[in-house]
């Protein structure tokens, strides 16, 4: 009987079959997300206090956690669902920026209440050319306390794909965070929210007297 | 990129059904150089550098270069086909060399097909963007809020991009600033529809120090998906918004700066 040939590369190559058929779970988790670095409009308001109720997943997914699932044996998951992941992050980029971010309840004082449904959580892979695209997307309610003083409300989107080549290929915990960070950076960077937080604060400013705290007057945002 | 590195290389496999029954696989000389590129692939792509309280401290007059080179029109087609599912089923059956050539030449062919098409819409639309304005597009919007913050005494957009930074420090500037737009594409996730994306690098230069202190890639792409034939109608407007946006967000970076 012949002997089996020893060759280290039929090694290597047996070794990466071996591993696609295993196969395996790729997890991301929360602290692996970077916090942003970039020059936030809201640093310009003055801090105030949003409290954060629940997001809700509205896609109806069986597993909300899974990004996508490449072959037979390959899952690309968060750790936790978007629905709890995504408030974590622009819970951070509002802390970031000076601001204070709490749970809601009936008894907690906030400037504002922070709601969000996850409508897109979305992952493409291809070996052709080889690359992660990955897409986000969240529903943001946020409501001026009192609630008279307007809702803000505003879907906000964050897509990646990734870059492939011999040199430099952008792996899909690069381009997940990639995605999630350019997301938080639309939430970070809209003036339109930045001008309606700033309009909630003036009328907050505005309508209590200061002699009897009574309202005097209200600014529609 | 275990998953990856197999895919890609699997047509250099090559089996060998002559040894009693038992497979012996041997290699080619290329897999082991394209094995060797795609671990060192790994490695992570450019960091970015921020700008810190103390970065800006002393940099009154400030030059601004822009450029933007040939526009890289090209469409990527991004998506997990069903057929390439089922070739992967047929892998324990027939092995994953012959799979993986299939794979390879469907691939192929869909990918220069689609690829052909359209890089030839591309290249129309390509031939309506005007270089100098795009330059000229970048530096208004990323000037605009620098200017009206204050963030310098004095910012001037020059136009001559070969100027070095000996010369721009004997001209008595204190930094200079380049925004290069490394990259338009058009990118499909399935279908005919596709988004514009643009890549934009900022580099801010303390002539003093010769010190990079300011360092950000920004990646900026269009909310909506439409057809490459809108395109060649809306391009430019597109683009227009793409680069306010783009210049606005870096420039963030200096106006907001803690």
């Amino acid at each position: 009987m012949k002997r089996l040939s020893y060759h280290p590369y039929s090694l290597i190559s047996l070794s990466v079959v071996i591993l696609l058929f295993t196969g395996c779970t790729h997890v991301m988790k929360v602290n692996e997300f970077s916090t942003l670095q970039t020059g936030s409009p809201l640093r310009s308001v003055p801090s105030k206090t949003f409290a954060f109720k629940e997001f809700k997943d509205i896609r109806n997914a069986d597993n909300p956690s899974l990004l996508m699932h490449t072959g037979f044996f390959h899952d690309w998951v968060l750790e936790s669902p978007p629905a709890v992941m995504i408030p974590i992050l622009i819970k951070k980029e509002l802390e970031r920026n000076g601001h204070k971010c709490v749970t809601f309840s009936p008894q907690v004082k906030a400037d504002f209440i922070v709601e969000g449904n996850i409508y897109r959580y979305t992952g493409h892979f291809t070996t052709f050319p080889d690359a992660f695209s990955v897409n986000t997307g969240v529903k943001i309610m946020i409501s001026a306390m009192p609630t008279e003083q307007g809702v803000f409300v505003k879907s906000y989107v964050g897509e990646y794909t990734g870059v492939s080549g011999y040199m430099v290929t952008e792996s899909w915990e690069f381009c997940m965070n990639k995605a999630f960070m350019s997301m938080i950076e639309e939430i970070s960077t809209d003036l339109e929210l930045v001008e309606f937080i700033n309009k909630s604060a003036t009328a907050q400013k505005a309508t209590v007297s200061p002699v009897d705290g009574k309202i005097l007057e209200k600014i529609e945002p | 990129m275990n998953l990856i590195a197999f895919v890609v290389n699997t047509s250099d496999l090559i089996f060998d059904p002559k040894t009693n029954g038992l497979m012996k696989i041997r290699l080619r000389p290329c897999l082991c150089i394209c094995m060797s590129l795609l671990f060192v692939s790994c490695a992570s792509v450019n960091e970015e550098t921020y700008l810190t309280n103390n970065s800006l401290s002393g940099i009154k007059k400030v030059a601004i270069i822009a450029s933007a080179n040939d526009p890289d029109l090209t469409s990527a087609s991004i998506g997990y086909t069903p057929g390439a599912a089922f070739l992967a089923l047929l892998i324990p059956v027939v092995g994953p060399a012959a799979v993986g050539g299939v794979m390879l030449a469907g691939n192929a062919i869909e990918s220069a097909a689609r690829s052909s098409a359209d890089s030839a819409n591309a290249k129309v639309i390509g031939t309506k963007v005007d270089l100098s304005s795009i330059e000229d597009k970048i530096v208004q919007s990323f000037t605009a809020p620098l200017t009206k913050a204050s963030c310098f005494d004095r910012i001037d957009y020059l136009k001559d991009k070969n100027s070095n930074d000996r010369q721009l420090s004997d001209a008595g500037y204190d930094a200079v600033i380049r925004l290069d737009i490394k990259n338009i594409s058009f990118v499909s996730v399935g279908g005919d529809n596709v988004n514009l994306r643009i890549r934009l690098q900022g580099q801010l230069t303390n002539l003093r120090s010769r010190k990079v202190m300011w360092d950000r890639l920004e990646y900026i792409e269009s909310r909506e998906y439409h057809t490459l034939d809108y395109y060649q109608t809306n391009g430019p407007k597109e683009l227009n918004a793409l680069l306010e946006k783009a210049g606005q967000i870096l420039a963030y970076d200096f106006v907001y700066l803690k």
